[in-house]
């Protein structure tokens, strides 16, 4: 294979990564998995550099790549940490509950809303207690729903 | 000296204007006065000064003299014009000022009333709550007029005669809260706009005719670089004057700003109306000065004027119209302040109608009258501001009377005022008023007189020839034009003999409607109407002492002046009036036996009627009212001969449908095309704002379709071509 | 080849502001006391300035740097700022988080100083992530509520996503040239200037990549969605700082790739593109901020707008005939520093007189500021003027030499229509844009407070908005100011028509 062959090859792989994390951060919803999507279109691009450093026979594409590569892990520190600040304030890790700043008079946007299912009034059959019922822990509980 | 002076004399109001303007309202308060009274004080005492120093210089000088003073230079354009002969003229506007026998006497005139009026006022606004605007005011006009009077060029005297006009209508419009009152200030000053409008054509005509605004020859080391319009150059004949329908056209613009000024027909409807302002404003601004500044005016002008004697018998007729109408208006008014308003018109009017007479003599005759009537017109109105003040601001005479014990020393100032005004010998309205008649005598009966004026006359034209022989550069033109000019004139001999006897029945009209108020006001039972209160006695001394000492010189003026004629001698050294074309006319110094008796015993028959109507019962007058002929010609004088509806339909209200035209065109069609192009960005904005969901989703999105189009336009557009 | 002690020696400015950002994040954990950190952090910019004014510039290779007055201007905008921000700093925001956003800040401002003498890709690409990393901080840490957490998450997305355009863009361009430096990377565009692979031209959708990149940066349509919700949800300090930073390393990045590594003669496209962001960021900004309630949200379509005025002059550099393109990066320089002065200065005052209540940031509460604060309302009204291009002040001469450069391409060449409308479109605008800066003096000085009570003022953004209103009223006399930026243009584009070998500035120019 030649020179020209492979770094083709390098660059389409390097490009479909970069278009599948650009194609996921916009259709995911889900903050973490945008930030994991961005970090692919980063590591697409990566991969563009250092198939180009070969080619050319050149380091300085490898080097950007390291301090690509670093900065991007300083960028999952902050992200993380803005995840879990986020994640604290709406109880939910979904992108869309952030659209309080907006435009003064835009409707916000809101999720094709389930139909609550209609309950029938059914007649439990009431029991005794036994036994004790067990502890709920209120902080376990809080995180399932994440 | 002479130079720090007439710089000094504008500077006190001035100071004084800044001074109350800024420390008024909260340091200076009820003590405003002190200010303004020192100020005017020391301006008149500087005007005393100038006067002499004039006079000294005048006896020293001759015939003709002036002194210039340049300030500053206000504007310079070189090449502002090309003129006829293909030199380029410079636009140079100095700020100068001058000094010289007309503005000394006008200054001593308007510093010495301003300063007991001032005197005046401190007693009669006492208590107002807008005691230190007023003498902000008084303070910012008194500065004005002098400026008025002694600036130098054309232009700065319409700078002045704007800030005179401002200063009327900020005093008019003094108690802004009255309706009346601020629909008076409105109306001075719209009507006074039309004169304005017409000086400043005028203005406009003189500067390209004549390729200055400046009064005297601007000269660089003793070289005369823009002869003036009165300067040496042009009245020593050695440039001519503009002839002709040019000629008129500038004078007729200069009198309709005269006119709009001075109060005469067809513009004299604001001055009844600005009576709306304090009383002292009346007497300082409405009677003794402002009012004046068109006579000034005028007589400033009198080369100009005499280069046209068609505009010469407009002034004459305009002046002579104008006194009888106000006289016959004043017959009938019931409001005190009106009567004297209106006599104020007319005996504006006989000034013009002196000046109409284009000789020396009239000019004089009409500056001399100007001079005398502000002592005593001052010193009525403030007569009338102290029964004004005594009746709690009722000046209807129908709802006062006999008022001459309660307030002895209004009444006997007041008589005097009224005799000088009548024209009784010897108090200084005698003077002037035979001074005028004679002059308009002369006029129309050329040749009559052969008595003592016939030496002078010959001398001067002697002194005329001498001065021909000595200016080699007197041009053959210039006589031609003179010969032209006096042909012409005698034309107008008939119209003169009509204006003279208009005049006299004019003298009996004032002496009558003078002592009609007067006998109303002070005689008959006592009357005190009831909003007077516990005011009603003699105004305090504050008040009647500057009644007294105008009383003084209303009673004296007349005929120190006219003794050995010093003030026609002085008043004849003006430059304007000291000229070649002028010797050749009358000479003033003639008193005239004949006329004085027969004007004497006119107005004393006025008196007399007065007399007879008024005193007592008031029977006769209520039986002539009645009768049928008497009746629409009484509604006719009472309604001021319906002048003001007749403006108010033929003009007013044309514009006002006009105005309600426009109005509805401006915020209809041009407003709502404005409003229209200023939604386009609002709407646009709308539009954009949109876009901003909050949606972050929303936004990558946007963003990456941004991006692929611009890679694929990058592509086929940059990168493919 | 300078050695790498010459680079270090020259990069002393910024290792000293490293050094005190390090010292205020770790010592503030310790003793978190407000003044002395700012005052110490003022003292050591000053230094920094001082030991900046002593520097010689030293033409030749300077390795990774790039040495020439474009860069030393950058420098010294940046440490001007940061002493404002600093000040400014002190009355936003709660005092136990202060000393980590005092060391965001100056993180910040080393990174634009990084920006302004990047040489290579390498150190490009870290000092904008450099302005971003601690700008997401910021957003969060000033208010650290529901809006602030929105306007940081915003921010941050958008950011990294901009980021991985500009880095693939960055790839591209490393592909073309086969080397990082710009120098080189210019050498090698100017043999071959239009290289392609696989028959796509790449050229162009590096340049259109990097540019996406920078127009985040700068919120240039259609990159500025981000902006106004940011603004509005962040604190007024962080808000200022986003206004200002990520511009001045915008243009001064923007301004190296289009006059040191852009081969010439391109074709007309990549002005166009740069014309028609201009309109339309600059039409955007400002009808949309005619609607607006939230005065720190109106400030963000204003620098929209002001976006697309810089826009102005790189679209002239570009479309300039050769070796002319100084015009534009001159009147693009001067403007930000004008920008850069009122916007700062905008933010201050809001910081001043609204406090810790960042969450209140309604126009109407700025009523009546002319009475409740007159000196804060007067600075306020200067800026507002300025940013509105009313003669004579700054932002005047801003506009002014944009026009200016834009109509002198118009008149050079042949593309007359387009810079004849951009510059009537853009003065137009500046009619709209009156319209809401007026509208604030408006309700400052024309409008009643529902409170009587004087506003506190905070003293620290009282001094910055002072000092922002002194330099905004000092140019208003704008000749050493437009010399320098002429002088920093100059140097770029100096070396054009020497040839290939020296495009790199080679300009020792005097410092100012």
């Amino acid at each position: 294979m030649s020179e020209t062959a492979l770094l083709q090859n390098y660059l389409l792989v390097g490009s479909i990564l970069f278009a599948l994390g650009l194609t996921g951060f916009l259709i995911r919803r889900n903050l973490i998995v945008m930030f994991l999507c961005a970090e692919m279109m980063l590591q697409g691009v990566s991969l563009s550099l250092i198939a180009w450093g070969r080619y050319h026979n050149d380091w300085s594409g490898q080097m950007l790549v390291i301090f690509i590569i670093t900065v991007a892990a300083c960028e999952a520190g902050i992200a993380l940490a803005l995840v879990l600040a986020l994640c604290r304030k709406s109880g939910s890790l979904d992108i869309v509950n952030w659209q309080n700043v907006r435009e003064e008079g835009r409707m916000p946007y809101i999720d094709q809303e389930v139909p609550a299912e209609a309950m029938e009034s059914e007649a439990w059959p009431t029991l005794t207690p036994a036994g004790i019922e067990p502890a709920t822990d209120q902080q376990e509980l809080y995180r399932s729903n994440v | 000296m002479s130079d720090n002076l007439i710089i000094l004399i504008p500077f006190f109001p001035l100071l004084a204007a800044i001074l109350i303007a800024i420390l008024g309202p909260k340091l200076l308060k009820e003590n405003s006065h002190y200010v303004t009274v020192l100020a005017f004080a020391a301006s008149f005492v500087c005007s005393l000064m100038l006067f002499f120093s004039v006079q000294g210089q005048v006896v020293e000088e001759g015939t003709s003299f002036e002194s210039v003073t340049t300030l500053w230079t206000w504007a310079a354009v070189d090449n502002a014009m090309i003129d006829a002969d293909g030199h380029s003229v410079p636009f140079l506007i100095d700020v100068t000022l001058r000094s010289d026998a007309l503005t000394s006497i006008m200054l001593c005139m308007v510093t010495f009333i301003a300063t007991l009026v001032a005197i005046f006022g401190a007693g009669y606004m006492h208590g107002d709550r807008g005691y230190w605007r007023f003498f902000a005011y008084v303070s910012l006009f008194v500065f004005s007029m002098t400026m008025l009077v002694s600036v130098s060029n054309f232009l700065l005297l319409f700078v002045f005669w704007e800030a005179v006009g401002l200063c009327s209508y900020l005093l008019i419009g003094f108690w802004y809260h009255k309706p009346e009152a601020s629909a008076a200030g409105k109306k001075a000053f719209l009507v006074n706009r039309v004169g304005d409008f017409g000086f400043a054509l005028a203005i406009f005509l003189i500067w390209i005719n004549y390729g200055t605004l400046n009064f005297h020859d601007y000269v660089v080391d003793g070289q005369v670089i823009i002869p003036g319009v009165f300067g040496q150059m042009r009245l020593g004949g050695a440039l001519p004057y503009v002839q002709g329908g040019m000629a008129t056209a500038i004078c007729l613009l200069l009198m309709l700003g005269a006119c709009g000024k001075s109060a005469q027909f067809p513009l004299h409807v604001w001055l009844p109306d600005a009576m709306e302002g304090p009383t002292p404003v009346s007497a300082l601004i409405h009677a003794a000065t402002m009012v004046t500044a068109g006579v000034y005016m005028v007589t400033r002008c009198t080369p100009l004027f005499h280069a046209s004697p068609d505009a010469q018998v407009t002034v004459a007729c305009i002046g002579g119209f104008t006194a009888l109408l106000a006289g016959l208006i004043a017959l009938t008014q019931h409001d005190l302040k009106r009567v004297l308003a209106y006599s104020t018109v007319s005996q504006l009017g006989y000034m013009f109608l002196a000046l109409g007479t284009g000789s020396l003599a009239g000019i004089v005759a009409g500056m001399f009258h100007l001079f005398t009537h502000a002592f005593f017109k001052a010193l009525l109105f403030l007569g009338s501001g102290s029964v004004m003040h005594a009746m709690g601001n009722v000046i209807d005479m129908r709802r006062f009377g006999g008022l001459r014990h309660l307030m002895p020393w209004t009444f006997r100032t007041f008589l005097v005022g009224c005799l000088a005004l009548a024209g009784i010998f010897p108090f200084a309205g005698f003077w002037s008023k035979d001074a005028i008649l004679a002059s308009v005598h002369d006029r129309a009966y050329p040749g009559a007189h052969s008595h003592d004026s016939q030496d002078s006359e010959h001398d001067a034209d002697h002194d005329a020839d001498q001065d021909a022989d000595d200016h080699a550069t007197h041009s053959v033109a210039l006589l031609s034009a003179d010969h032209a000019g006096s042909n012409q004139a005698d034309s107008y001999t008939n119209i003169y003999v009509w204006l003279y006897r208009s005049a006299c029945f004019t003298a009996f009209l004032t002496a009558f409607y003078t002592f009609r108020a007067f006998f109303l006001t002070f005689y008959g039972p006592q009357v005190i109407p009831d909003e007077s209160g516990h005011h009603a006695h003699e105004s305090p001394p504050m008040m009647w002492i500057p009644l007294a000492i105008l009383a003084i010189f209303a009673f004296l003026i007349g005929f120190v002046s006219e003794l050995d004629h010093k003030f026609a001698h002085l008043l004849t050294s003006t430059p304007s009036l000291a000229f070649a074309g002028m010797h050749d006319t009358m000479q003033p110094g003639g008193f005239h036996m004949d006329i004085a008796i027969s004007s004497s015993i006119i107005a004393v028959l006025g008196i007399a009627l007065a007399a007879f109507l008024y005193l007592g019962h008031q029977r006769e007058v209520e039986a002539i009212s009645k009768l049928k002929l008497v009746a629409p010609l009484r509604a006719l004088s009472l309604n001021k001969f319906y002048l003001d509806e007749i403006y108010t339909w033929a003009v007013v209200k044309p514009l006002e449908f006009l105005g309600i035209i426009y109005f509805w065109l401006d915020r209809w069609l041009v407003d709502g095309l404005v409003n229209l192009i200023g939604k386009v960005p609002v709407a646009l904005g709308s539009g954009f704002r949109y876009l901003q969901t909050g949606l972050l989703p929303f936004y990558s999105l946007s963003m990456v379709v941004a991006m692929l189009i611009l890679l694929f336009l990058g592509q086929v557009l940059w990168g493919g071509g | 080849m300078a050695t790498q002690i010459d680079t270090i020696l020259f990069l002393i400015p910024e290792i000293l502001v490293v050094v005190l950002a390090l010292w205020v994040i770790v010592g503030g954990a310790f003793a978190p006391a407000k003044p002395f950190w700012a005052a110490l952090s003022t003292v050591a910019l000053i230094v920094a300035l001082v030991l900046l004014s002593g520097q010689k510039l030293v033409a030749g290779d300077n390795g990774p740097l790039i040495v020439d007055s474009l860069g030393s201007s950058f420098r010294w905008i940046a440490l001007l700022c940061g002493i404002a921000l600093t000040l400014t700093s002190t009355g936003s925001g709660n005092t136990h988080s202060y000393p980590e956003r005092l060391g965001a800040i100056l993180f910040l401002l080393v990174g634009v100083m990084i920006v302004a003498s990047a040489g290579n890709l390498v150190m490009l690409f870290l000092g904008l992530e450099l302005i971003s990393i601690p700008t997401y901080m910021l957003l969060y840490a000033g208010r650290a509520d529901k809006a602030s957490a929105e306007a940081s998450t915003k921010y941050f997305f958008l950011s990294i996503l901009s980021s991985a355009f500009m880095l693939y863009g960055f790839s591209m361009l490393y592909g073309m040239t086969g080397s990082g430096t710009f120098s080189e990377m210019q050498r090698s565009l100017a043999t071959d200037p239009s290289p392609t692979i696989a028959g796509l031209s790449l050229l162009p959708l590096s340049f259109m990549m990097i540019l996406a990149g920078l127009a985040f940066k700068l919120a240039a349509f259609p990159f500025h969605f981000y902006a106004p919700d940011v603004y509005q949800g962040t604190s007024s300090l962080a808000a200022g700082v986003l206004a200002v930073t990520p511009k001045l390393a915008a243009v001064v990045a923007a301004s190296r790739l289009i006059a040191v590594i852009m081969p010439s003669q391109q074709g007309p496209f990549l002005w166009q593109v740069l014309v028609v962001a201009s309109v339309a960021s600059m039409t955007l900004g400002n009808v949309a901020a005619l609607w607006q309630k939230s005065t720190r949200r109106l400030l963000a379509y204003s620098s929209i707008a002001h976006s697309g005025y810089l826009l102005i002059g790189l679209a002239a550099a570009v479309a300039a005939p050769q070796g002319s393109g100084q015009a534009g990066i001159s009147a693009a320089v001067l403007y930000i520093m004008v920008y850069a002065a009122a916007s700062l200065g905008v933010f201050a005052v809001l910081a001043a007189v609204l406090g810790d209540n960042d969450e209140m940031d309604d126009v109407r509460l700025l009523a009546g500021l002319g009475n409740r604060a007159p000196g804060q309302a007067f600075a306020m009204a200067v800026f507002m003027f300025s940013m509105s291009g009313i003669p004579p002040l700054a932002g005047f001469w801003g506009k002014f030499s944009l026009f200016k450069s834009a109509l002198d391409v118009a008149f050079e060449g042949t593309n007359q229509i387009w810079f004849v409308t951009l510059v009537i479109i853009a003065a137009l605008n500046a009619a709209i844009a009156a319209g809401y800066y007026l509208r604030v003096i408006a309700m400052m000085y024309f409008q009643d407070s529902s409170s009587e009570a004087k506003t506190t003022v905070q003293m620290g953004p009282a001094v910055a908005a002072y000092l922002c209103m002194l330099a905004t009223l000092v140019c208003a006399f704008p000749a050493p100011l437009m010399q320098q930026a002429d002088q920093a243009a100059a140097g770029l584009v100096a070396a054009d028509d020497t040839g290939s070998t020296a495009k790199l500035v080679q300009v020792a120019a005097n410092r100012r």
